[in-house]
């Protein structure tokens, strides 16, 4: 608990998330903790509910969980993620809307980024729904991190650390990547 | 004649003491400027002046909304006004089944009741056929097996034994299991004489805009499947999801609002674990997609959040099953179940003790039959509490019963109970929404900062709706925007959601008036005073806090100090 509670400050300081979005979960066994829904991800503190990871489990706190819930649920049933951090980042959601559809994936151009994230899949799907569930899970078995087109990102990770080392790379790799592109553009004018 | 829509645009009148039956046109403003159902009930109410609640100059008025009848979704439900003997306020109940939409085809906007029968009757409705027809034979029965004997003949609302003996705690069943709930309106019913009304109708809606009325209907169904409080809690669980979660929030009443932790088992009591133990199935209201009602294999309507969490750890009952079979024993009686739970939290903590499972049924019963200490028990919490020498262990505002929710841990909710035209209701500004299920925005349930601009928002907003008259379950996903074009598609009047405000408020200050007007005043808008004294959960209200955000929400009402709506205001809303 604490360490979402932690982790949900650093996501806004960073300007990973506005304070209003965003959400961040913790698996433990078949359990997870996740943030509520209309919660201030730097204000956790009493915000986090205890819910079944199995999809087939609805339970009463779902009615007051994220409303992603369920998109957490997928991943965790598809990957080995033992910690889930959704993010509205800038770069991110901007790079994402730059590319056209067919183009799958935004390819890092900076080295620290091409070693950890390789390249990051942009998927597809409504806020919560079943579609983006199963785009994001699919995905995110062979990456630990995507963004939604124009919505967000999530990352995956073995701790909340992890997963937010892997929130904060996507960002990063994209302002960079973004700046690139920018310059490039430029030059080439 | 130009044509109506929505609206029929004629009222039934019955006056039982003279066995007199009239129809009348109701002037286009009061429907305009009403809508209808509890709107439209509060100002005929009004209008009729100062009554004694159980005299036969008290008048009972069923009133259906421009919407009922239609296919909107959530829109069968009917209100129900009156004078409230258990309270003394202005009252209105919201009742769903089919009796709303069946008086709308039958031909009626609302049934207007008045007088006093000399013999048990009851009254039969088809369409412009009007029959008062003897009762004996029906006297003396419970809600269950009135309902059979007379279901054949239309929608049934009816009373049972609590209501014909006057107990103020009584309700009126329609359908047999949907109940106009809460402040003794069963007791007007039976002071009456009047065991039953049964209504049929054969005609239909007429709607101004059709593919307008069908766009709007699609974007209503649209929303209320996207939002997660009734996709992923009500239509799964039925309303006990709350129990899990009020019950984390430590806000479930325990021992008559004393604490925060349970001396009992909860989990018997939680949505899932019903659904498992059950399997219940599904039931909705006419017209409705959300389908929130659960009944057993035997057909028994299964207990709401309200009934369990009052009689569960509030009377420190462990048994679920005691729960169900006393909810079963008040429809039969046509008891209100909040506040049968209320007294027997007060009686149980005046006499020190919990109540079991047994005394749960045997008190239940006693006070259906006005029995032994049941006479007292059926008073209410405020009568029986000051006749045992201790008031303060009433836990009711204005002689209401307080729901299911402890108000230091959900103040603004709490704030409402306060200020409410009905007394001590979850339901008048519904702030559950926001402060427990966090829509449609989270507000922070702990604080009364901000609360008076809430509540009076809130207040207004569901006196429109309940007006309309549609479920209040059906905004924690849709907005009022989405209410108001499909009333101007269905009625051809425009309506925005700001004019649905502005009805809110009239009615909400109509409501006020008329409760001045009946001695209350700004000392009757505040809590039990162990809300103020006593932390639960290292909480309480803040007294000087409460007072300060009833100043500003009397000053955002546009009323004086002393909590009077100001001459202006009351123009301006048209009540004066
Ligand atoms: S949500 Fe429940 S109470 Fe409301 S109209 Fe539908 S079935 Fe009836």
């Amino acid at each position: 608990m604490q360490e979402l509670i932690k982790y949900g400050k650093k996501i806004v300081k960073a300007g990973l998330a506005h304070s209003h979005f965003g959400n961040v979960s913790k698996r433990v066994g078949d359990q997870m903790l996740i943030s509520t829904t209309g919660s201030m991800l730097d204000e956790l503190e009493g915000q986090i509910v205890t819910v079944p990871v199995d999809p087939a489990s609805p339970d009463e706190l779902d009615v007051i969980a994220s409303t992603e819930v369920n998109v957490h649920r997928v991943i965790y049933k598809a990957t080995s993620a033992l910690a889930i951090l959704h993010g509205h980042s800038k770069y991110a959601v901007a790079m994402s809307m730059l590319y056209e559809p067919g183009k799958e994936q935004i390819v890092p151009e900076d080295t620290e980024s091409i070693y950890v994230l390789h390249e990051i899949p942009v998927v597809r799907g409504g806020v919560g729904s079943d579609e983006l569930a199963r785009n994001a899970a699919t995905a995110l078995r062979d990456h630990k991190g995507i963004v939604v087109q124009g919505h967000g990102t999530f990352a995956r990770g073995a701790t909340v650390d992890e997963a937010y080392v892997i929130l904060s790379s996507i960002e990063h790799a994209c302002t960079v990547k973004y700046l690139v592109d920018n310059a490039r553009r430029r030059i080439s004018v | 004649m130009k044509a109506v829509y929505g609206w029929k645009n004629k009222i039934l009148r019955i006056d039982l003491s003279k066995g007199e039956v009239d129809r009348f046109a109701p002037d286009a403003s009061l429907l305009r400027g009403y809508i209808g159902g509890r709107g439209l009930g509060a100002k005929i109410v009004y209008d009729t002046g100062r009554v004694d609640a159980l005299s036969p100059a008290n008048l009972l008025v069923f009133a259906a909304g421009p919407l009922t009848g239609t296919t909107t979704p959530a829109s069968g439900r009917v209100s129900l006004s009156t004078k409230s003997p258990l309270t003394g306020t202005i009252f209105d109940s919201n009742c769903g089944g089919s009796f709303g939409p069946e008086l709308k085809k039958a031909g009626y906007d609302a049934l207007i009741i008045a007088g006093k029968s000399q013999d048990p009757v009851f009254i039969e409705i088809e369409d412009d056929r009007v029959y008062v027809k003897p009762a004996e034979k029906l006297w003396g029965k419970n809600v269950k097996e009135t309902t059979s004997l007379l279901k054949d003949k239309g929608s049934v609302a009816c009373i049972g034994r609590a209501g014909e003996k006057q107990v103020l705690l009584a309700a009126i069943m329609s359908d047999a299991v949907h109940a106009f709930g809460r402040g003794g309106v069963g007791a007007v019913m039976g002071s009456k004489n009047l065991k039953a009304v049964v209504v049929k109708g054969t005609g239909h809606v007429d709607i101004s805009d059709r593919a307008e009325f069908l766009k709007h209907k699609k974007s209503i169904d649209r929303l209320l499947i996207a939002s997660p409080t009734i996709s992923k809690g009500l239509s799964v669980f039925g309303t006990p999801f709350l129990m899990k979660i009020t019950s984390g929030m430590k806000i479930l009443p325990v021992a008559n609002f004393q604490k925060a932790e349970p001396d009992i088992y909860l989990n018997p009591f939680f949505g899932k674990n019903i659904m498992e133990e059950r399997s219940p199935k599904r039931r909705a209201c006419y017209s409705c997609p959300i389908a929130c009602k659960r009944e057993d294999k035997e057909g028994n309507e299964l207990p709401e959040y309200e009934t369990i969490g009052l009689m569960s750890a509030n009377i420190q009952n462990p048994d679920y099953s005691a729960v169900v079979e006393a909810n079963r024993l008040c429809n039969d009686y046509g008891l209100d179940t909040i506040s049968v739970a209320g007294v027997l939290g007060c009686y149980a903590e005046i006499r020190n003790k919990g109540i079991s499972p047994a005394e749960l049924l045997r008190f239940t019963r006693m006070i259906g039959e006005q029995e032994g200490i049941g006479e007292q028990l059926g008073w209410g919490a405020k009568l029986f509490s000051a006749s045992e020498g201790c008031p303060e262990k009433s836990i009711q505002v204005k002689g209401l019963e307080l729901p299911a929710y402890d108000p230091r841990g959900v103040k603004g909710l709490g704030f409402s109970y306060a200020t409410s035209n009905r007394g001590g209701c979850h339901t008048r500004a519904y702030l559950v929404a926001p402060e427990i299920l966090r829509k449609p925005k989270a507000i922070d349930p702990y604080t009364l900062a901000g609360k008076a601009g809430h509540t009076k928002i809130f207040q207004d907003r569901f006196a429109a709706v309940d007006s309309l008259v549609v479920c209040k379950f059906v905004f924690f996903g849709v907005g009022e925007e989405e209410y108001a074009n499909i009333l101007s598609a269905v009625t051809g009047v425009d309506y925005t959601s700001e004019d649905l405000m502005l009805v809110g408020e009239r009615i909400w200050n109509v409501e006020r008036v008329y409760n001045l007007r009946e001695g209350f005043s700004k000392d009757d808008d505040t809590l039990p005073e162990r809300f103020f004294e006593k932390k639960v959960n290292g909480r309480v209200i803040d007294r000087e806090e409460f007072l300060k955000t009833r100043d500003e929400y009397y000053r955002m009402r546009g009323w004086a100090e002393n909590g009077v709506p100001t001459k202006r205001t009351l123009k301006r809303l048209g009540v004066i």
